[in-house]
């Protein structure tokens, strides 16, 4: 699977400071989309010789 | 026997296939008589009590697995002789093999498991891509140790090794003519491809090209849905004036299937000429 990043979504990430729980630390990125590395195959045939 | 064939997406980067298997049952080793002396092994089938197998370190182990073992068989692989599969009779859903326990285990490379149906899978064989072929041209595989009721799925590798995920795993049907795979990706306005959209076929004439005694059922559509990917993959008859159908997106052509192994989708041609069903044997459509 690839993953490639680019674009305008905002990203939060769990950070930590003195007397905070969490901070937040904001990533522009600008855009977020995951490929499936499918297998470049078409006309799958699958048949079944009956006798 | 289970017949195989693909073609590479064109242009695709494909040093070789990597075939898979899956069924309700495993593939083992087969060892010679004398190793297995005095072990046993313990299976499960369909839930039903556990049976032992006892080798008696003479029989050979199928024959030792199919005299003492009920609701399951044993058979000696023609593809690669020096491994054996077993297989429950039941094939599909629910039936399921639990290889409970035994002292062979160890020799038949077993573990403890319950195996249903697609939860195990074997890596059947490698196959080399068809290297300056030209585009279209069908890779071929043969599974001579093959059931009607087993899964398969085919993965590419490419020239760095990579493999790609694996195709959806597919049952073999049994086909009386020709078949062509139409190909096509349904997606939305974002380009995002949307999954679960049905895709249907009605046959619309019934084609002349087909073996003596042979009908077609006109009266349901061929449905699949789109996978996870958006893709999906219809055989049809080749040769039959179909009216193709994604109800999702409005499409709605009448075409007549390519006597090609496989289609993509846009390039079918609409076909202009059907007006009616002029044959009045098979009435109006």
């Amino acid at each position: 699977m690839k993953i490639i990043s680019q674009g305008t979504a905002l990203l939060f990430l769990p950070g930590g400071g003195i007397g905070h729980n969490y901070g937040q630390i904001a990533a522009q990125i600008q855009s977020f989309d995951v490929f499936y590395d499918l297998p470049p195959v078409v006309g799958f045939q699958v048949i079944g010789d009956p006798e | 026997m289970i017949y195989l064939r693909w073609a590479p997406f064109p242009g695709a980067d494909v040093v070789s296939y990597n075939v898979y298997r899956s069924l309700i049952g495993f593939v083992a080793p087969i060892p010679a008589p004398s190793a297995l002396a005095g072990l046993t092994l313990q299976l499960a089938l369909n839930s039903f009590p556990t049976q032992t197998v006892t080798f008696d370190g003479v029989t050979d182990v199928v024959t030792s697995i199919n005299n003492q073992i009920i609701g399951g068989q044993a058979y000696a692989s023609i593809l690669n002789p020096a491994q054996f599969i077993f297989r429950d009779n039941v094939r599909e859903a629910p039936g399921s093999v639990q290889v409970v326990g035994g002292t062979a285990l160890t020799v038949l490379g077993l573990s403890p498991g319950t195996i249903t149906q697609l939860s195990s899978v074997v890596l059947l064989s490698t196959v080399p891509g068809l290297v300056g072929a030209a585009p279209g041209t069908l890779v071929d595989f043969t599974d001579s140790d093959g059931a009607l009721q087993d899964y398969y799925a085919v993965t590419t590798i490419d020239h760095l090794g990579n493999e790609s995920l694996k195709t959806p795993f597919r049952q073999p049907i049994t086909s009386t003519g020709n078949l062509c795979v139409i190909e096509g990706v349904v997606s939305n306005l974002q380009g995002v491809r949307l999954v679960d959209c049905e895709v249907k076929a009605h046959l619309m004439i019934f084609p002349k090209s087909l073996a003596p005694g042979v009908f077609v059922d006109s009266r349901e559509p061929i449905c699949t849905l789109t996978g996870d990917d958006g893709r999906f993959s219809l055989p049809l008859l080749q040769g039959t004036l179909v009216r193709l159908e994604i109800p999702a997106v409005g499409y709605s052509r009448d075409i007549t299937v390519p006597c090609l192994a496989f289609a993509f989708i846009t390039d079918l041609p609409v076909d202009l000429h059907y007006k009616f069903n002029p044959d009045p044997q098979f009435g109006l459509l």
